[in-house]
């Protein structure tokens, strides 16, 4: 019994030894430790401030991580000092939600104004673009499709694929182009697109990787997705879609870093931000397997990976996109998820309920049956 | 005595307590708030994805308990080439998880498949292995090749809990039957009512681990509640898919409690009494029993396996990816010891305290024990980071927020309420039959309560625990939901790991590195069962 005040005493001091601790910085990061953990390690190195990463993995798509920042914060506790975010819209979902603080990074002085936030509640560097991956042995050089009219054109039925636009980037690009077009017009797309015969993917990558295996002829799919085709050699090739003149342009997804409200050690959070934004980390990443692309002029990028200044990229009112996506999230999933979802029949409704009773009772009924009987 | 009743019970009731709690801190939660925009979830889609899960769960049963029930009663009721080695490895698909069993059955089946490609070169016919059939109101409502992954995986579960049948029916009231009307009659009046409640046990565990499975239709795109749940708390909002999950988790209390409040509660009880010995005579030799029984191993688990084993290729596949998923694999291995060993020590705990209540209310305790099984591992894993998140008495920092918030205590938790049940069962299956007498005569020498536990009791029950401790091991192991949703700083898992290289498509470290974790289930097992000479049973 005598131990347990001592006991005690260990305890809150070792909580307050660490609070006190300035040297951390606690970062929840949505990239891929494949990608970011080496980012940090050398952070670490060169600045000897210790990084205590969370990290998110590809199947929880970023918002398991944003879903612990809200929780965190609605209960006054924030663990986070710096969120990397692999893609925009969650984002922007924590500056609405109150959870993120202004920080106008010197690093991020040259990055186009379209990849920053007017306010500087967060920063975009190292993106990804949408492109199409073709197959070379099933579509012809002078044949290729060119953009996002080509998935409503009836010669290329049962020949395309891609991600159902319900999560990740594909959902993004969704929210962009209810953000361009309007609510009416991006509506009557993806329902003609539902009807066309496309083989829809789980994600990107399997698209990807169908394409590459010749399951079908071409896909929408990301950029790093894409390029581990490429590094894998398989016979695959990229097209950068809507280009042309008085076209929109590919949707280019950039990494978001923002500072969290309230972030414990501030100052390290902000020399953590620095680094990520440096040119340095951008080439880097561009290198990497994902092959982003850098958003800071001049900064060297292997040949393959696209460059900010070749492409024309669309114009995008990001805060607009978040909302859509929040707007019109359930209506892609009812669209998209599950063939039936929503539209489904009161009559097969029933139908599917009967199902569930019969196939209780024809399991209760072969058990009974099989052991019934006594000799 | 009393005193010693309750250094039991207060520990057994806080374990209790960290397992159960959060799943009513996230249910209380789920009705508060937006709870509209949440109830507003539970539509058509829910049920079409309830109906698809309902129709995969059956199948699943039903397909399961009959592989199970031929190879068991070909291990115990026929005498052919290798049935006792059969009788001892049968489990093994076990020790491989339902999202590894996919990964291999699709170098099998997969639209890029061997078999695929080859059905397709000669025979034209278009393989794919996670096509629906059966449209209802324009959706496929059956799908075999998610239901032939998970018999694949699932089945030896049934084989398990049918095995514990056969080894309590006694083969004299069988040598009598066939005696008087013959094998197949003998086997249809007396030798399947007598296992029925262990066919029905397994049956319903079978369905409630296809029901509750996310690995496998994750990978195969099959459209089931629990991707929905999974989809919901990863994109919407955590509490909605508590709420979305309510149907699934009824009907998984309702499975459950049918199990244990029917027939099954005999099964799950077990019995002490020995049954007497399975003669020659009532064992005949036959080979078409041992090409069955073979057969079902060889096939449902021994062939996509061979072909993971092919897909890594040789040594220097596992020395490329070493160095990359080192800090995986040892997280996995640390946690699925430290989880083992939870779990043992909580199961000793939660069954002393069963025990010290009597087997009614002892029988309840177990009963509460088992409940957070019935919930899915997502909502086990939303709940524990929605609690513990939501916990602003945690300061940050602090020994609760290091070492469970964002350390290894909510993954342990997680593991600790998915897994406590096998914990509690392999304890309490020794504990049942064990005799009180030496204990009695301990204390009735002098000896205090404690000395007795350490120096009679304890001994005693090693076995029990080393079996509750194999067992937490092998599933902690093969768990991929907490690994992938748990909040962690620093414990991704290997499982999270496998699934995260799926999705880079990188096939051969995929193969290489569930190898790997299948060697790290086995090898424990192994010198588990060649050590102790016995397999690993809760029944």
């Amino acid at each position: 019994m005598r131990l347990l005040p001592a006991l005690a005493l260990v305890l809150v001091a070792t909580g307050i030894v660490a609070a006190q601790d300035a040297g951390t910085v606690s970062v929840y990061c949505s990239l891929d430790a494949e990608f970011s953990q080496a980012i940090l390690d050398d952070f670490e190195r060169e600045t000897g401030i210790r990084v205590e990463a969370a990290m998110d993995v590809e199947a929880t798509k970023t918002v398991g991580m944003v879903n612990r920042i809200i929780s965190e914060m609605r209960a006054g506790n924030p663990r986070c000092d710096v969120y990397w975010n692999n893609e925009l819209a969650q984002t922007i979902r924590l500056k609405k939600l109150g959870c993120l603080q202004p920080y106008a990074s010197p690093s991020a002085a040259d990055i186009p104004a379209g990849f920053k936030d007017p306010e500087h509640y967060w920063t975009g560097f190292a993106a990804r673009a949408r492109v199409i991956i073709y197959n070379t042995d099933a579509v012809a050089a002078d044949d290729l499709p060119r953009g996002l009219n080509d998935l409503l054109d009836a010669r290329w039925d049962g020949k395309m694929g891609m991600a159902k636009p319900l999560t990740g980037t594909t959902l993004t690009h969704a929210g962009a182009l209810f953000a361009l077009w309007g609510e009416e017009k991006t509506k009557t797309f993806f329902r003609d697109l539902r009807a066309r015969d496309i083989r829809w993917e789980r994600g990107n990558a399997m698209a990807m990787r169908s394409v590459s295996n010749g399951d079908y002829a071409w896909a929408y799919t990301d950029t790093d997705d894409a390029n581990v085709a490429l590094v894998r050699k398989a016979p695959t090739a990229i097209v950068v879609p809507d280009q042309g003149e008085g076209e929109m342009g590919t949707l280019l997804i950039p990494n978001s870093l923002a500072i969290i409200a309230g972030a414990r050690n501030l100052e390290n959070a902000k020399k953590l931000v620095d680094y990520l934004l440096s040119p340095a980390v951008e080439a880097k990443l561009a290198a990497g397997r994902s092959a982003q692309i850098p958003l800071h002029p001049g900064v060297e990028a292997p040949e393959g990976v696209l460059r900010l200044d070749r492409i024309k990229a669309m114009e995008v009112d990001w805060e607009k996109t978040a909302d859509m996506i929040t707007k019109h999230g359930d209506w892609l999933h009812a669209t998209f998820d599950g063939e039936a979802g929503s539209t489904s029949e009161p009559g097969s409704k029933f139908t599917k309920f009967a199902i569930m009773l019969a196939a209780a009772a024809i399991l209760g009924l072969g058990i009974w049956m099989a052991t019934r009987t006594r000799a | 005595m009393k005193r010693a009743r309750l250094l039991v019970a207060i520990p057994a009731i806080a374990v209790l307590g960290a397992v159960v709690a959060p799943l009513v801190w996230a249910g209380v939660g789920a009705l508060r708030g937006d709870v509209g925009s949440r109830w507003a979830r539970l539509n058509g889609v829910i049920l079409d994805r309830m109906v698809n899960s309902f129709v995969l769960g059956i199948g699943c049963a039903l397909v399961s308990t009959l592989f199970g029930l031929a190879l068991v009663w070909a291990v115990h009721r026929r005498e052919f080439f290798g049935r006792r080695l059969l009788g001892a490895i049968y489990v093994a698909p076990l020790l491989v998880p339902p999202h590894i069993h996919t990964v291999s059955w699709m170098r099998v089946f997969g639209r890029q498949g061997y078999l695929s490609n080859w059905l397709h070169d000669h025979w034209g016919w278009q393989f794919d292995i996670r096509r629906g059939f059966v449209d209802v109101g324009g959706a496929p409502v059956f799908f075999p090749g998610t239901m032939m992954i998970m018999v694949s995986a699932f089945w030896p579960l049934a084989a398990l809990v049918i095995s514990a049948g056969f080894r309590q029916i006694a083969p004299r009231q069988e040598e009598a039957a066939i005696v008087a009307v013959g094998r197949r009659r003998a086997f249809r009046g007396v030798t399947l009512p007598l296992l029925a409640p262990h066919l029905w046990t397994a049956g319903f565990f079978v369905f409630i681990f296809a029901i509750t499975c996310y690995g496998v239709p994750a990978l195969l795109d099959t459209p089931t509640i629990m991707l929905e749940v999974f989809f919901t708390s990863a994109n919407v909002d955590p509490l909605a898919a508590w709420v979305i999950a309510i149907p699934l988790v009824a009907t998984t209390v309702a499975a459950l409690l049918f199990v244990l409040l029917g027939g099954g509660r005999r099964v799950w009880e077990g019995r002490s009494l020995d049954p007497g010995r399975v003669t020659s005579a009532m064992r005949p030799r036959s080979a078409t029993a041992g090409i069955l029984a073979w057969g079902i191993l060889l096939v449902t688990a021994g062939w996509p396996l061979a072909s993971l084993l092919h897909k890594a290729g040789g040594p220097e596949t596992y020395r490329a990816i070493w160095n990359n998923v080192l800090p995986q694999v040892k997280a996995s291995l640390i946690l699925a010891v430290v989880a083992g060993i939870t779990i043992a020590a909580a199961g000793l705990l939660v069954a002393g305290f069963a025990n010290a209540l009597g087997r009614r209310r002892g029988f309840l305790v177990e009963v509460l024990a088992l409940l957070p099984f019935a919930f899915p591992a997502v909502v086990v894993a939303l709940s524990l980071n929605e609690m513990w998140g939501s916990l602003s008495a945690l300061r940050p920092d602090g020994l609760l927020d290091r070492w469970v918030y964002r350390g290894m205590g909510l993954p342990l938790i997680a593991y600790l309420a998915l897994f406590l049940p096998f914990g509690v069962r392999g304890v309490r299956a020794t504990m049942t039959r064990l005799s009180p007498r030496p204990e009695e005569a301990a204390m009735v020498a002098g000896r205090g309560s404690l000395a007795t536990f350490t120096s009679v009791t304890l001994p005693r029950l090693a076995p029990g625990i080393l079996a509750a401790f194999v067992l937490g091991y092998i599933l902690t192991l093969g768990e991929l939901v907490a690994g992938l949703m748990v909040n962690t700083d620093r414990w991704q898992t290997a499982q999270a790991r496998v699934f995260n290289m799926i999705h880079f498509s990188r096939d051969e470290e995929v193969a290489a590195l569930c190898v790997m974790i299948a060697l790290l289930a086995l090898v424990p097992t192994a010198i588990y069962a060649v050590a102790f000479n016995r397999r690993v049973e809760v029944l």
